[in-house]
């Protein structure tokens, strides 16, 4: 998970941010149990009310669970990570879609030119190994 | 619902560490607070910002028994500023209130013998991190060395309200985060931290909630990120613009 936060934002939703993205990805996987709020508060080095506001909100939103007395874990719910993880991807493609309209690139355009972008980078990944 | 109860739980918050009733403090024909108000819950990390002369250091010191004229009411856990509150107020003063020619081994004696809540251990601990000498002086010591024993000893007792003035001013950057992980891992979620400062900037993120100052007055008492939010910037923008405003 990056720890790297911006001071203009607030920081909360920064931080549910970080741990929705490291859910989705499967960084953090399901069932797994999460650090304390005063190891994240530390890890992320914000104020442990910041942090403690984060994992509640994320437990309302249930991707967090509470165990009374064992601690925080991410949900087993596999549907719930699954629509997180699509939300995630919509928005991505969203925010891509816009930025080539914006250049001007027509919807047929912009598939081919992704495409042809995806071979090219695999292709210098390749080649700089 | 069960989600009720829940909820109603959590509004249920222990008793505030500090209660401020129109508070009023005149240095002769200047008014360095005006009619404040405030109720400072426990468990928080707060930063009392404002410009030059809007009575930040002034309501520090009343808190921490300074000065005993004033009008209206201040009360921590209950009581006056005095001898009780003394003994669960730590206070950094930003002027040194250092002996000049004690040894940091003999000051460490003297907040032993003074304050019950005081850790020993830790407080060499730290002084170890921070690379402080136990055989050294303040006399001899710059600026940052200075800042960083103060810092030892006020983290090292377990206080209900911690009074940060300047904490950080004399620290270069580079051990600025380091000041600043120190005390929140040495955090006591028991007690109640407030830090003047003026550089906002550095220190932002340890701010939970911060209380604005401005000509004596209490301008505003709000959660950092919901300050973030409706001025969408750091807080130190939110600052300029509460200030200009």
């Amino acid at each position: 998970m990056d720890k790297k936060l911006q001071e203009n934002m607030p920081i909360y939703m920064q931080i549910m941010n970080r741990v929705r993205g490291a859910v989705a990805s499967g960084e953090l996987a399901p069932g797994e149990r999460v650090a304390s709020v005063r190891e994240m508060a530390a890890d992320f080095e914000v104020n442990p009310n910041t942090m403690q506001r984060a994992l509640n909100e994320l437990e309302r939103e249930g991707l967090l669970v509470s165990e009374r007395t064992a601690g925080r874990f991410v949900t087993m719910d596999r549907k719930l990570i699954a629509q997180l993880k699509r939300e995630a991807a919509e928005d991505a493609a969203d925010a891509f879609r816009r930025e080539m309209l914006a250049l001007g690139f027509s919807e047929e355009e912009m598939i081919e030119f992704f495409c042809r972008r995806c071979e090219s980078v695999e292709f210098m990944e390749e080649r700089i190994g | 619902m069960a989600m009720t109860g829940e909820r109603k739980l959590k509004l249920v918050e222990n008793p505030p560490v500090v209660e401020i009733r129109d508070v009023t403090k005149d240095f002769g024909a200047v008014r360095a607070l005006d009619h404040v108000n405030l109720e400072i819950p426990e468990g928080r990390i707060i930063g009392l910002l404002g410009p030059n002369g809007s009575g930040k250091t002034t309501l520090l010191k009343i808190l921490a028994g300074f000065y005993a004229e004033y009008e209206g009411e201040v009360l921590i856990d209950g009581h006056k500023p005095g001898a009780f509150t003394k003994a669960r107020v730590a206070y950094l003063p930003d002027k040194d209130g250092l002996p000049e020619n004690m040894m940091v081994n003999d000051i460490i004696n003297i907040y032993r013998t003074f304050f019950d809540d005081f850790d020993e251990e830790k407080c060499r601990r730290l002084l170890e991190i921070f690379d402080v000498r136990p055989t050294a002086m303040p006399k001899e010591m710059s600026k940052g060395v200075i800042d960083k024993l103060q810092i030892s000893l006020l983290m090292s007792r377990n206080a209900r309200l911690y009074l940060l003035d300047e904490p950080i001013g004399g620290v270069d950057v580079e051990a600025r985060q380091h000041v600043l992980d120190l005390i929140l891992e040495n955090f006591n979620p028991q007690g109640t931290m407030i830090i003047v400062t003026h550089l906002v900037r550095d220190i932002e993120r340890l701010f939970d909630s911060v209380i604005v100052l401005k000509k004596g007055k209490v301008e505003c008492f709000e959660d950092s990120d919901v300050l973030r939010g409706k001025y969408g910037g750091t807080l130190e923008e939110a600052m300029c613009e509460i200030f200009r405003g």
